[in-house]
């Protein structure tokens, strides 16, 4: 077990599960940077420096651009108290977290069966819980975590940001299976990928600025308490 | 190179006209000029020009200069067509990245390279011009998600089988005895088979996953529908066959319980959609079911095993995406020139615009097609190869659904004129008496054009739909370098232009 590689796909799934599961929009778009930005070190061996570098700034731009959507829009209209929750995953990041770590459990599992059936592996399972955490069970690992972690946000959230969040990182787990399944990828392929992330940032960007103008439409013509950014209710609204 | 030269200029172009669109002109001068490179550019990809690149491979092929000069062609025709009508360039940037990013996954050698790129490509050629067109309405934040999702679900799935494709325990990683399969492997060709029909199904709009397509359709302008639903997705559907021809086709695997399955979505969606499209009033509406429909037998292709299946499949798809873009134009033009979209109220338009009148006529030829047409026979030969029994002559009828619904169309269209149609007199051509705009010489030709074009430019679009519909037709008949058919003792026989993909 390379240690580096294993605290970079935890930081990924550390990454994802507060991305999704953080009430904050700003918490939620923390942990996308640090789940974006970490992924493209996690393959063995590690990619070019110019591959790398395309796709931390790929990454980085991505999102920024959904920080940037979202910091430009009007604050989301205040919780009424009747209401459990409204940013966030509506389980929690424990019960987020739990599912991570199932996924975790299923993806090394997964990559030891590959690596057993390989025709270029041992054929041999390893022997203890540290030989199974090869590069690629780490790269699937987290890739499988972010991809269930992601899922519900990508295709069951209402608002356009959990729903841009969630598939940015469910379109990283993707990404990070491929290369744990499959081994690494061309760098066209990860020219493709980053592609992809930014695609969605943008169309991301795009429904959370439709979003914001109908809620400053909305807001000229209701008299609703808004949040500041950091979710409180500003103080002349009350 | 040339693909990669129509890329690097469809990308910055289409940015640039997305970033202009509040300046109407520019935008429209730098779309329409990046529209006009990119048509010279497809035109000239050649088979033999492979460019090593990033660790694979960007290669040309005739098929894919035929589809790439065809959707560069109409991006160009519905560009014009919008600067007349007066719409924003919402949709012409988006439009060409769409393209551009397209071009690069259909000449990608590796099927997930091709996947994700034209994913990307349709979800900033869906979601943008949503935000462009009802920017600031109730309706922009819920039509973007439901256009999003689906696009993310057949990106995704499509990645998950090519993934498992070139895995440990994928077909080309497993050794077995000739003319036998492992069990083991059959299950995952039978799963990655339904997997990558399922992403089809979903990305062309095929029945169950019509819904979106159909909202998408009635709630964008018509020009906004070919590059998602027509163009976009027949990239998609194009490289999808090239990867099952190399993974599932090669294997010896029956797979008739998937291929069945399979084959009941392609007859539903056959059925259900012309039926759709007979009973809708609007015609948006009439565009979209009739796409569903194209996509049923388009996922016959995809249940069918076999090089000829796959050939008619590629001659299908391109003619079905180019004859649905000549209804779409007719769409846009006829909504915009009589300010509704009810067949009701558009009684009579054909007698007010025969420019109009021809256009839908040429949609019909090609959407009905003849004997000999690449469209009609590879629909005939999909029809024949993927649906057993009598259920073959119901399926093959309810395909020739277009002679009803678009026929019910044109039979409208010589009536009695309704009221919206009557009071169109901008649909017929002026030549004489429209005012040059302005100061001094009223006779000057320079100030003459413009004007001229001006009060003229609802039959100028009108020209557009002719065009749009002529291009299909082209598509259709097998113009253009399309495949060709020839009923020969092997029956159906494709020639050698295909899109092939490697896993």
């Amino acid at each position: 077990m390379n240690p580096i590689l294993a605290g970079v796909a935890l930081a990924v799934t550390v990454g994802a599960v507060l991305a999704i599961s953080a009430r904050e929009s700003r918490a939620g778009l923390v942990g996308l940077a640090i789940a974006l930005a970490a992924a493209p070190f996690l393959a063995a061996p590690i990619p070019n420096v110019s591959t790398l570098a395309m796709r931390v700034i790929g990454a980085a731009l991505a999102a920024y651009l959904v920080r940037a959507a979202v910091a430009t829009g009007p604050g989301l209209p205040a919780r009424p108290l009747s209401e459990p929750t409204r940013g966030g995953s509506q389980l929690g990041w424990p019960a987020e977290g739990l599912l991570a770590i199932g996924a975790w459990i299923v993806g090394v599992a997964v990559s030891a069966q590959l690596e057993v059936l390989s025709p270029a592996g041992s054929g041999i399972p390893p022997r203890d819980v540290f030989g199974l955490l090869t590069p690629e069970a780490l790269a699937t690992g987290a890739g499988l975590a972010s991809i269930v972690v992601g899922l519900v946000a990508t295709f069951a959230a209402r608002g356009a940001v959990r729903t841009t969040i969630g598939a940015l990182i469910l379109s990283q787990g993707l990404l990070l299976v491929r290369i744990g399944v499959a081994g690494a990828p061309s760098d066209l392929e990860q020219l493709a990928g980053v592609a992809l992330l930014l695609a969605i940032a943008i169309a991301g960007g795009v429904l959370l600025g439709a979003e914001g103008q109908r809620g400053a439409d909305d807001s000229g013509t209701e008299a609703s308490p808004r949040l500041s950014g950091s979710g409180r209710m500003n103080p002349g609204d009350r | 190179m040339s693909v990669l030269l129509l890329a690097v200029l469809a990308l910055p172009g289409g940015l640039v006209t997305a970033l202009l669109a509040g300046r109407r002109r520019a935008a429209f001068a730098v779309g329409l000029a990046t529209a006009v490179a990119c048509v010279v550019l497809a035109a000239s990809i050649d088979a033999a020009d492979t460019v090593p690149i990033a660790g694979s491979v960007i290669g040309g092929s005739d098929g894919l200069r035929t589809l790439a000069v065809a959707w560069a062609l109409s991006t160009l025709i519905f560009g014009v067509v919008d600067a007349l009508l007066g719409d924003g360039p919402a949709v012409l940037g988006p439009a060409l990245i769409g393209l551009g990013v397209g071009a690069v996954g259909l000449a990608a050698a590796d099927a997930g390279i091709g996947f994700t790129f034209l994913t990307a490509g349709a979800i900033l050629a869906a979601v943008v011009p949503i935000g462009m067109v009802h920017g600031g309405t109730a309706a922009a934040p819920g039509l973007g998600l439901r256009a999003l999702r689906p696009l993310l679900a057949a990106g995704f799935i499509s990645l998950v089988a090519v993934a498992w494709g070139a895995s440990a325990v994928g077909p080309f990683a497993t050794l077995g005895v000739p003319g036998q399969v492992d069990p083991a492997l059959a299950n995952g060709l039978g799963l990655a088979l339904l997997a990558v029909a399922a992403a089809s199904a979903i990305r062309l709009g095929a029945v169950p996953a019509h819904a979106w397509a159909a909202r998408y359709a009635e709630a964008m302008p018509a020009s906004a529908v070919p590059p998602v639903l027509g163009w976009g997705a027949a990239a998609f559907v194009l490289v999808a066959f090239g990867w099952l021809e190399v993974t599932v086709s090669n294997s010896s695997a029956p797979l008739s319980a998937e291929r069945g399955i399979i084959v009941l979505v392609a007859v539903a969606s056959v059925i259900l959609g012309g039926i759709a499209a007979l009973v809708h009033d609007d015609v948006e509406h009439v565009l979209a079911y009739s796409i569903v429909q194209d996509a049923g037998i388009t996922l016959l292709a995809i249940s069918t095993p076999g090089a000829t299946a796959a050939a008619a499949g590629r001659d299908w798809i391109l003619a079905a995406v180019a004859v649905k873009s000549g209804l779409a134009a007719w769409v846009l033009v006829t909504r915009a020139t009589f300010g509704s979209h009810r067949q009701v109220d558009l009684r009579g338009w054909a007698r007010r615009s025969p420019i109009l009148g021809l256009a839908l006529a040429l949609v019909l030829l090609g959407a009905v097609g003849l004997p000999g047409m690449a469209s009609f026979e590879a629909r005939a030969t999909l029809i024949r190869l993927a649906v057993p029994g009598p259920l073959a002559m119901i399926v093959l009828l309810a395909a020739f659904a277009p002679v009803v619904f678009i026929g019910r169309l044109l039979v409208g269209g010589v009536d009695a004129m309704a009221e919206p149609v009557r009071s169109a007199t901008h649909a017929t051509a002026r030549i004489r008496d429209f005012r040059v705009a302005g100061w001094g010489d009223g006779d000057s030709p320079l100030r003459a054009v413009p004007a001229a074009v001006r009060a003229n430019r609802y039959p100028l679009a009108a020209v557009g739909a002719v065009l749009a519909a002529i291009l299909g037709l082209s598509v259709a008949i097998g113009g253009l370098g399309s495949t060709t058919v020839s009923e020969g003792a092997g029956g159906y026989e494709p020639s050698s232009t295909e899109i092939v993909t490697s896993p």
